[in-house]
Formats: C-alpha cells, sequence, structure tokens
C-alpha cells in the first residue's frame, strides 16, 4: 500500500501571522515553523511539543488558506518531530472530545499517551487506518472512521475530522520543493507565483518550472468546481487507490 | 540603465463564494436569515446556520465574509474581491473605478458579491481598460529616447501584471493574450528577452499562433526599439540592440 502522503496548507493572508504567499515561497523557498499563530504556541508549550511545522496526514485543511503543499512523506521518518492521531490544537483548544480529557492535566496526559515517534510512523498511519477506516482513500477524503477507539474520540458525535487525522510536526523548516509531489492552488495563486518565478536568474527559475509544468495543480478561482482542498484530496485519493 | 524592480508582492484579484470557497483564504458570503437574525452560508448543503457570537468570532478569525448589506443568495453568485493595491495602487498608476464595489475594512479588499458571469464581465471590463492603458504607454515610451521611457513602461508593466489577474484561466482569454503581449512589449523596452515570458504564456495557451501572435503584438508595440527577429524561432547571430538615440 502506497504510503499517505504529507499536506501542508497555506496561503491565507488576512492573518497576523507569517504564511507562504507566492514571493515568500519563491524568495525564501522554505516552508518556516515561525508561519503559526500565538495560539498555536501556547499549544505546543502546553503539549511540550518543541517548534514545530506542521503537516497533516493527508487531509488538506482549507482553514488555513488555498494552496496545498503535498510531499513524500518517508523524508519526515529521519528528522526530529513527533505525530498525534489528531490535531493537537483541536484537544487544547476543546474542539475534540474524547473520555477522561475533562482538565488540562488530563488533555496532556492523552496528547502524550498518544504521541507517535516519527521513525516508522508511515507503517503505523497505515495499520491505523486497516484497523478504524474502510480505506486509506476514504480516510483522506474525510471519511468518518467505521469504528471506535477505547476512548470515544473517532466516533465522539460532536467530533470533527481533526479528532482523527493524524498530525505530523517535524522541528525544522522545510525546503519547499524538496519531495513535493504536487501544489494544488487557484489560479490567482498561481499567477503570483509564475509571476515570482519569473523574476528569478534562470537556473534557479528553472526548478520552479519543473513544479509549475510537472508538479501542479491549478484550479480556477472562479470556476463552479471543487475547491483546491477538495481538488488536492481527491487526487491524494486517487494514488492510495 | 538600472530599471526598478518589480513590487514583490503582486495585488490581487480572486473569487469567493458558494460552492468555491477559494480566493486567498476569503471564505463564502454570510446571509442573514430573517426573521430569526441568524446567518449561513452558501458553501454547506445544507447551509449552515451560525449564531450572532460565533459569527463574530468566525469573521475575527477570517473564516467567513460577512456582507453588511442585506443581500440575496444568487444561485452561483460568488464574491469578486479586490485589494486596495489592486484597484487605487500608488503613484502615477492607473486606477480603477471603485465606486461600485463595498469597501470590506476587516478584509482590506473590496469587494461585491454577484453573478458569475457578470463578475467575469467586470473583470474583462477593467482588464481592458488596464491594456488600453498600458498600450498607449508603451507607444508613447517606444517614441522616446529609452532613457526616458522608464515611467511610462513601469506603469505599462504594472497595467499588464493587473491585466493577468483580471482573466483566470480559462475566463476572459483575450484579456490575458492582451496582458502577455504588453507586459512582454515592457520587457522589450527594459531590453530583458521575453523568451521565459512566452514560455509561460504557453501554460496558457499550448498553441502556437497565440503565443506567436502575443510576440508580434509585444514586438509592435515596442518598435522601434523592440529588435525584429525572434529569438524563440532561433536566430542566434543577432543580439538585443537599443533604438539608438
Amino acid at each position: 500500500m502506497a504510503n499517505v502522503p504529507l499536506v501542508r496548507t497555506e496561503g491565507k493572508p488576512y492573518t497576523a501571522a507569517a504564511t507562504a504567499m507566492p514571493a515568500g515561497l519563491v524568495r525564501d523557498g522554505l516552508l518556516l515553523r515561525a508561519s503559526k499563530t500565538d495560539a498555536t504556541r501556547e499549544v505546543e508549550r502546553a503539549f511540550d511539543l518543541g517548534d514545530c511545522l506542521y503537516f497533516y496526514a493527508g487531509h488538506a485543511c482549507p482553514d488555513f488558506g488555498d494552496v496545498v503543499l503535498v510531499y513524500d512523506p518517508e523524508w519526515s521518518e529521519g528528522v526530529s518531530g513527533g505525530a498525534t492521531l489528531f490535531d493537537t490544537g483541536g484537544v487544547y483548544w476543546g474542539k475534540i472530545a474524547a473520555d477522561g480529557m475533562n482538565s488540562g492535566a488530563a488533555a496532556k496526559a492523552y496528547v502524550d499517551t498518544h504521541k507517535v515517534a516519527l521513525p516508522g510512523w508511515c507503517g503505523m498511519l497505515q495499520t491505523y487506518l486497516t484497523e478504524y477506516f474502510e480505506t486509506p482513500a476514504g480516510y483522506v477524503l474525510g471519511e468518518p472512521p467505521r469504528v471506535d477507539d477505547p476512548t470515544h474520540r473517532l466516533r465522539g458525535p460532536h467530533n470533527e475530522r481533526r479528532a482523527w487525522t493524524w498530525e505530523v510536526r517535524v522541528h525544522q523548516d522545510h525546503p519547499v520543493r524538496l519531495n513535493l509531489r504536487l501544489l494544488c492552488m487557484t489560479s490567482d495563486f498561481a499567477d503570483e507565483l509564475r509571476m515570482a518565478v519569473l523574476s528569478l536568474p534562470p537556473d534557479e527559475a528553472a526548478t520552479w518550472e519543473d513544479v509549475l509544468d510537472h508538479r501542479s495543480l491549478r484550479v480556477d478561482a472562479a470556476g463552479p468546481g471543487p475547491t483546491v482542498s477538495i481538488q488536492a484530496e481527491r487526487t491524494i485519493a486517487s494514488w492510495l487507490l | 540603465m538600472k530599471w526598478p524592480l518589480p513590487p514583490e508582492e503582486i495585488s490581487i484579484v480572486g473569487f469567493s463564494g458558494a460552492p468555491v470557497p477559494g480566493g486567498a483564504g476569503l471564505k463564502p458570503p454570510a446571509f442573514r436569515h430573517e426573521p430569526t437574525g441568524r446567518l449561513f452560508t452558501l458553501a454547506h448543503d445544507p447551509p449552515q446556520f451560525y449564531g450572532g457570537p460565533e459569527v463574530d468570532d468566525y469573521v475575527q478569525r477570517g473564516l467567513l465574509s460577512l456582507i453588511e448589506k442585506p443581500l440575496e443568495p444568487i444561485d452561483g453568485g460568488l464574491i469578486l474581491y479586490a485589494d486596495r493595491q489592486f484597484m487605487e495602487p500608488p503613484g502615477d498608476r492607473w486606477r480603477l473605478e471603485t465606486s461600485t464595489l463595498g469597501w470590506d475594512e476587516k478584509l482590506g479588499a473590496w469587494v461585491i458579491y454577484e453573478e458569475r458571469s457578470r463578475a467575469l464581465g467586470r473583470l474583462a471590463r477593467w482588464g481592458r481598460a488596464l491594456i488600453k492603458d498600458a498600450q498607449q504607454r508603451l507607444r508613447a515610451a517606444a517614441k522616446l529616447p529609452i532613457e526616458s521611457a522608464g515611467a511610462d513602461v513601469e506603469r505599462a508593466l504594472d497595467d499588464g501584471r493587473r491585466a493577468r489577474f483580471c482573466a483566470p484561466p480559462p475566463e476572459n482569454r483575450d484579456v490575458r493574450e492582451d496582458a502577455f503581449a504588453c507586459w512582454a512589449g515592457a520587457w522589450l523596452l527594459q531590453g530583458r528577452p521575453i523568451d521565459a515570458l512566452l514560455r509561460d504564456a504557453r501554460r496558457d495557451f499550448p498553441d502556437d499562433p497565440t503565443i506567436d501572435r502575443i510576440e508580434a503584438t509585444a514586438r509592435d508595440l515596442a518598435k522601434p526599439h523592440a529588435p525584429i527577429y525572434s529569438p524563440r524561432k532561433g536566430n542566434p547571430k543577432l543580439s538585443w540592440a537599443p533604438h539608438a538615440t
């Protein structure tokens, strides 16, 4: 079975936090740990997560913008960081419910219990998907788990997708193009990115042109079709069939 | 002569609206549901309703765009939004008419909610206005000594870049083609090769005739500064030689 890729959603510009805009992506070439809100830093402190760059396994979350970067995941097994079987922010802010999670200390204990080391996480996710989901593609497309877990998190009546989506955290900035398998974006974002690439010297532009020509999907921002996140997840799901 | 580099952050124009909550983080409009006072968005089927405090929270977090004016949901309607830089750039740049748009302070953008076809038509009108200004500027610049043409060329370049956002592929194809031609014309007047730009245009126009037309229009706009050969078609012995003045 193919590994579920890492997904990073970026591009929401109307927040105080730094985010990956096209010119910055091209200029810096890095996904930055600094690209997060104070609320996320609070979660990191509370749960002893360290200074993290966040990905979801297989989920393109539209709340963070409409440019979706999809990575082959194997590289992350060899770096510092960790994973959890759910969104840690969702637990901290009370958006995810599970048995016994009735205080801050209990929430931290719950997170600690469900932490997964990065070496081998891809295989552990496959085991998790086999145990709890109909198919890996269904997980990527947001279908709920078919069975519950012992803490009733997976089938909690008020829990949503982030309650069962794996969060993968690395303690380093990540080169945007390294292991990039797919860049899915609106036509507006694509235009900005293309303009930024045009300002590069030819040798630097060449690698971005490869991304634009062979590893990207452009979604018509004005069209009636699926959103960027849905389009990205459908593409990922097709890899897992 | 050193030409100014284009601004790093391009001002944008984009769409948002059911069923496309895309467009750089701007989310679908929320409509007031009378008489309860609740609000709902068309991004969900069935519609998802929100209470007052919840709406405030979502608006503050930028998850919802709240249209203050009373509006009726339009089937397939969407928000057309454009940031201030796009509509009213500073300095001696072509400004677009904003009188029919609403200003959203929280978003820092001009917005209007309307049918998709009307929004595309509005964009096309903006694009054509920008292109017309760019063409006039380039023709004027081409008649000047190259050292004196900077301001006109810079403005035409800005026009061309903004016009490109008025033609989100595959819509308003003619505007996009002309935008590329203006941009390429400006590059020619700046003494820059246009090969990379034409390669980029090919991502939207894979057919040779359109690319040839873009190149020909650009060279026509940049006459007499533009070289008359085509690097894309190969003529390595010739090189760029600015018009002697």
